[in-house]
Order: C-alpha cells, then sequence, then structure tokens
C-alpha cells in the first residue's frame, strides 16, 4: 500500500496485477506502449501516458497524461512485497515538465515513428548544429535527423534497422 | 498634476497651460518610470509608436484623458497612447499600453480610448495595430475594468475579416488580457520581453506543483514553438517593429481593397532552370520546399508565418507579378511534408485571412499523406483537419496549385485541389496523383496474389514496379482534367503568374448565410 499523491490530493493506492485499488475501489489497468507513450485502460477508458526514463522513477516525478503535466509522489510501496521506492531528495524538482518529454537532456529524439536506415555518429564524434546524425525512414521518406547544437556525441541509443516510435531518444549530445 | 486654482487670464497663459498639460501627459508615469522601463531593455508606449509609424504622421487622440478611479491619483494621462498615422504613406490606427501609467493596466478609461480607435479604424477601413505591455485589468476599477475588456474582445471579433488586425507583445499580457490578441490576425512577440499567458507561474505553482519560469511558459519561444499563439517572434523590440511594417506592405487596407501592387524588376516570364534539381527525382529524398517558393516569386521576397511551428507546412506571403500571394506549401524537410493536427490548423487559418482580405492562393503540393498515429487521432485529427479542407472549399478568392511530387488520398484533395473548388490545378511531371502510395497500394489490393505466389517479395517487388508505372504519374489525373496541365517545372513562375491574371477578376460567391459552421 502506498500514499499517492498527485495534484493536491492524496490517495491510497496498491497495485494487484492488472488491477489498481485506489481508495478501496478496483480498477481494471491494461497497458501497452505506442509512440514512445503508454496506452494507459483504466476502468475502459484510454489514456495516453508518458513516463520519464526508467531511472528518473522516482517520487516527484513528472509524467504526462492526454499531454497535461502532473507531479506523481508517494510514500510506501506500490505492489505488494516490492521494494519501497526512494524518496528523491528535495530541492531537485525537474524544471517545468509542461509539453518536454521524457527524454535525456541533449537527446535528439524522433519526431514521427519509421526505422532507422543510416547512423552516421558513434560515441565521441564531434558534431556541429545542422549535421545529419541519422536517417529516419518514415511515411516513405529518408528523413534526416540535425544535431540542434554543436557538440559531442556522448551515447547512440539506436542501430540501423531499428524501428523507433514518436518521441523516442536517439542520441545524446553533450 | 493637480487643477490649477485660477484659470489663465491671457491667450499666452492659455497656450503654455495647455502645454504644460501636454507635456505631462507626454512624459506618462513620469521620468523615473519611464527610466526603469528602459532598464528593462524596453522602449515606452510613445517610442515604439514613432517607430511603427511614418516619421511626423502620429496625430494621438484622448491624451488629456485622466484615470478616474482612486488608483490613478493625479496622474495627468492614462494607461494607453492611442490615435492615427501612416505606414508606407497609408492610414493605420494604433493604440500602445504604456507600462509607465500605472504598469500599463486597463481601467474603463483605457478600454474607452481603446475602443474609440477601434470604432474609427473600422468605419474607415484601415488596419488596427495594439501594443501590449500591461499588467492586465486594474484591480481597483473592479469590474468596470472587466467591462472594458469584454467589449475589446466583441469590437475585436466585429472588426474580424473586415480590417487586418495586428498584435505586438512587448512586455507582460496576462490572464484575458491575452484573448484580444488571440482574435486578431497576427501576433508578434519580441523575444525575451513579450510574454504571454492565462494563468502565471505563481498560480500553476499553487494549483498543480509545477515549477515553471515566466519566459519558459508564456515567452515568445514557447508561442512560436509549441503552442502557435504567436505568428512571429523577433528579437529586438526595433526589429518586431519593422516586421509588422512589412507585413502590412503585402495587406489590403481592409476587406473591400485589393492588396497593394507592388510593381518589380523581377520578369514574369522568369523561368528557373535549377527548380529541375531542387526537388529530388527519388520519392524518398527530402528538400526545402522554400528552396521552391524563394524561386518563383518576386525578388525571392517571402515572409513566412509561423515559420518554427508545424514546420511540415510552410504558409507566408509574397507577390507574383507584383501582387500578394497567400503561399500554402507542404515542407517535406519535417515530417515527410505529412498533414497532422497543427499543420492543418496553421494552414486554415491562413487560408481563411487570405480569404478575408482579397489574398489569392498558391498552394505548391508534396504531400504524403495525414500523419498516422494514437496521439493524432486522440488529439482529433479528423476534426482539426477537417478545417483545412473547410478552408479551401470556402475560399473565393483565386486558387492555384502545382503539385510537384506526392499527392496522396485525402491529403491530396485537402491541398487546393479542384474537387474543392480549386481554379487552376497544374502538374510537375514528377507528380505522383493516388488514392495511396505504391507499396501500401499493392499489399492491400493484391494481397491474395502476393501470398500465393512462388516468390511473395519478389512479386511484391514487380507489382510495386507495375504500379508505379501505371499511376505514380501526372497522367491519369490529367486525363480527367483533375489536373489542367502538366508544367515544365522551369515554367512554374510564369505559369502561376499567367493563371492569376487570367483570375483577377474572378467572382465567385458562397451560398446566403449567416455564417458556416466550421469545424472549431
Amino acid at each position: 500500500m502506498a500514499k499517492m499523491k498527485i495534484g493536491g490530493r492524496t490517495y491510497d493506492v496498491e497495485v494487484r496485477g492488472d488491477t489498481v485499488v485506489v481508495d478501496g475501489r478496483e480498477i481494471p489497468v491494461k497497458v501497452r506502449e505506442d509512440e514512445g507513450a503508454l496506452i494507459v485502460r483504466a476502468g475502459g477508458v484510454p489514456y495516453r501516458v508518458e513516463l520519464p526514463p526508467e531511472e528518473e522513477r522516482v517520487s516527484g516525478m513528472q509524467i504526462s497524461v492526454d499531454y497535461r503535466p502532473f507531479t506523481v509522489e508517494w510514500e510506501g510501496s506500490l505492489a505488494p512485497g516490492a521494494p519501497t521506492v526512494a524518496r528523491k531528495p528535495t530541492g531537485s524538482t525537474p524544471a517545468a515538465g509542461s509539453a518536454k518529454r521524457a527524454a535525456p537532456s541533449g537527446a535528439v529524439t524522433a519526431q514521427i515513428a519509421g526505422r532507422i536506415v543510416r547512423v552516421n555518429v558513434k560515441p565521441g564524434d564531434a558534431v556541429k548544429a545542422g549535421d545529419v546524425l541519422l536517417i529516419l525512414e518514415a511515411m516513405k521518406m529518408e528523413n534526416e535527423i540535425k544535431a540542434p547544437k554543436d557538440g559531442t556525441v556522448k551515447e547512440v541509443l539506436v542501430s540501423e534497422g531499428a524501428r523507433v516510435s514518436e518521441g523516442e531518444a536517439l542520441v545524446v549530445i553533450e | 498634476m493637480t487643477e490649477q486654482a485660477t484659470a489663465p487670464s491671457t491667450a499666452e497663459a492659455k497656450l503654455q497651460d495647455l502645454e504644460a498639460r501636454k507635456a505631462a501627459a507626454r512624459l506618462g508615469g513620469g521620468e523615473k518610470r519611464i527610466e526603469a522601463q528602459h532598464a528593462r531593455g524596453k522602449l515606452t508606449a510613445r517610442e515604439r509608436i514613432d517607430l511603427l509609424l511614418d516619421p511626423g504622421t502620429f496625430e494621438e487622440l484622448d491624451m488629456l484623458v485622466r484615470p478616474r478611479g482612486a488608483a490613478g491619483g493625479d496622474l495627468p494621462t492614462e494607461a494607453v497612447v492611442s490615435g492615427w498615422g501612416k505606414i508606407d504613406g497609408r492610414p493605420v490606427y494604433v493604440f500602445a499600453y504604456d507600462f509607465t501609467v500605472l504598469g500599463g493596466s486597463l481601467s474603463e478609461a483605457v478600454a474607452e480610448k481603446i475602443l474609440k480607435v477601434m470604432d474609427l479604424a473600422m468605419m474607415t477601413g484601415a488596419p488596427v495595430i495594439g501594443i501590449q505591455d500591461s499588467g492586465g485589468a486594474r484591480i481597483q476599477d473592479g469590474p468596470e475594468s472587466l467591462r472594458g475588456f469584454g467589449e475589446i474582445f466583441a469590437m475585436n471579433t466585429l472588426a474580424s475579416g473586415v480590417i487586418p488586425q495586428i498584435s505586438v507583445i512587448m512586455g507582460p499580457c496576462a490572464g484575458g488580457a491575452v484573448y484580444s490578441p488571440a482574435i486578431t490576425d497576427f501576433v508578434f512577440m519580441t523575444e525575451g520581453t513579450g510574454q504571454m499567458y492565462i494563468t502565471g507561474p505563481d498560480v500553476i505553482r499553487a494549483v498543480t506543483g509545477e515549477e515553471v519560469t515566466h519566459e519558459e511558459l508564456g515567452g515568445a519561444e514557447a508561442h512560436a514553438t509549441r503552442s502557435g499563439v504567436a505568428h512571429f517572434a523577433i528579437a529586438g523590440e526595433a526589429e518586431t517593429l519593422a516586421e509588422v511594417r512589412r507585413l502590412l506592405s503585402f495587406l489590403p487596407s481592409n476587406n473591400a481593397e485589393d492588396p497593394p501592387f507592388v510593381p518589380t524588376d523581377d520578369d514574369p516570364d522568369r523561368t528557373a532552370d535549377d527548380l529541375l534539381t531542387v526537388v529530388p527525382a527519388e520519392p524518398n529524398r527530402p528538400y526545402d520546399v522554400r528552396d521552391v517558393i524563394l524561386r518563383i516569386v518576386d525578388d525571392g521576397d517571402f515572409m513566412e508565418v509561423h515559420e518554427r511551428w508545424a514546420p511540415n507546412i510552410v504558409v507566408g506571403f509574397a507577390r507574383m507579378g507584383g501582387r500578394t500571394v497567400g503561399i500554402v506549401a507542404n515542407q517535406p524537410l519535417h515530417l515527410a511534408g505529412s498533414l497532422d493536427i497543427n499543420a492543418s490548423r496553421k494552414a486554415a487559418r491562413f487560408v481563411r485571412f487570405c480569404d478575408c482580405f482579397n489574398i489569392p492562393l498558391v498552394t505548391l503540393v508534396d504531400v504524403p499523406g495525414y500523419l498516422p498515429g494514437v496521439s493524432q487521432e486522440y488529439g482529433g485529427i479528423i476534426t482539426h483537419g477537417a478545417k483545412l479542407l473547410y478552408a479551401y472549399s470556402e475560399a473565393t478568392v483565386p486558387k492555384v496549385a502545382v503539385i510537384l511530387r506526392k499527392a496522396y488520398g485525402g491529403a491530396y484533395l485537402v491541398m487546393s485541389s479542384k474537387h474543392l473548388r480549386g481554379d487552376i490545378n497544374f502538374a510537375w511531371p514528377t507528380a505522383e496523383v493516388a488514392v495511396m502510395g505504391p507499396d501500401g497500394a499493392v499489399n492491400i489490393v493484391y494481397r491474395d496474389e502476393i501470398a500465393k505466389a512462388e516468390d511473395p517479395e519478389a512479386r511484391r517487388k514487380q507489382l510495386i514496379e507495375e504500379y508505379r508505372a501505371r499511376f505514380a504519374n501526372p497522367y491519369i489525373p490529367a486525363g480527367r482534367g483533375f489536373v489542367d496541365d502538366v508544367i515544365d517545372p522551369r515554367q512554374t513562375r510564369p505559369k502561376i503568374i499567367r493563371a492569376l491574371e487570367m483570375l483577377q477578376n474572378k467572382a465567385d460567391r458562397n451560398p446566403p448565410k449567416k455564417h458556416g459552421n466550421i469545424p472549431l
């Protein structure tokens, strides 16, 4: 059982398999992935939910539900037996999730779902704003994904042939 | 300034008194507040008006109107400067909130001043430019200032489609105040100082717990890239006002006029040889459609609207043969040029503006379709996409389109097709008009045949090639008259200009009605 605070209200929440119990009310929940987001059917109603990357899923995280941002805080454990989630140190609330996607900072994301047909960079490469990092094939078009700023490639998160969803992080530039 | 106890007696003394009153009014909230305004990197209302208008043409109205409520104290003037003047020799009306006077707050008297110039603008058929720099409604004036906002919104609505209305955001514009600019035709924001939001960062923090700065929430960047509220985001106040003048150069003064004719040395019959190479022959290669636009318009002069919002469609003003045109073009550089919710909203509003003000539409088509995705469907692409269909169908101005490459399915129809009352449609020899692209079509039409084939993949490839050879060209639609002519790309400029000349006296009407019901 966990106490979860969203939008100024506190709820008692417990996860039991495909059912989430909120303040004693049992709600059947189904989740699937779609274009970098989760489509969560709760009580038969679909919601589009975006979560931060796994390592940032701690109390105080920002999520987006049907494009509206929410801050989620909790104490205790969500599922029976699951380890209690550590509280995030205070004073580091992520700035303005608003419309920003939950991708690591400096990440270049896919604006459209498709397939990576070419990767032009590797970690350590110096890039200039406007350099073509990857080619993303979508809508029968070889879309050029360009570096938004000068920097160094820290990480390449996809390989040639990979299918990517809208909003998915592709390359991290520092 | 307090009323003088004894009235001046001689004519000279009366003149001195008048000059003293006007000098005090011209100082607005006083020298200290003017200094503070400058320290924030902002000009005063009068300095802005001087930069906007032709030199020496400003005629001020209601300079001596003074605050009525208790908040005004003995201030010599109100929190807005208003009047008329000229831009490029043509009359315009202007009002500019004066932040040095009670934070530019809107009182009953401020609203009356604004309504007065708007009323004159509508009666005389000239554009209104509103410069926003205001803390919002004057709280001390209570419901009187609320009424003021309401009456301005109603006047903005009545003026919509009659005279061009332009808003310039050069300071705060928050709460209900944002809805006046929202109704107007174009919103300019100065980067760094212009801010618009319904509820500010403090309220958001209190209600949802989100931390966000004023600039992140409502700055020029936010509205020019994320919300689409701002049509133009420009660094520097002088630069912003220069762009306002440039925009007006393309527009008529009212809905009964044609846009101004601007003679040009750019030959209407000029051909552009490199149009053969700007658009790649391979349908899967992106390019910047603005490279096509710049080669066909007069002097390569194109004023792009909403440059950074919904970049998968490009809209803006240019001239062809000296006459203003509104250009709408799919942009293969972004999202493969597909239409999504924002692109549909952006283009629909632009098409309707052009139709209001007698500006012919030139549409450049290279569109693979509507953007697929759950988020688009849940976001209401059906309703939003219909806006663009509605706008093109409803428009009675001359409509000329050129299909450069792809024109598939519903997206072919929406982009100024003949079937939506388009006037003249050209196609380049590279054009492909079909219900869908070859790959998708073959997978559906020949599903069984491919499945039964010995080598399904080879058969599929062969069928795609056959389909491409048969359908992926402009000659089937040209054979039906859906395309009026297939043209040499190098001839695009002269062909469009001649079609526009032919259509210059086009008189088309929609059925009489109160107004249509566009899917908002």
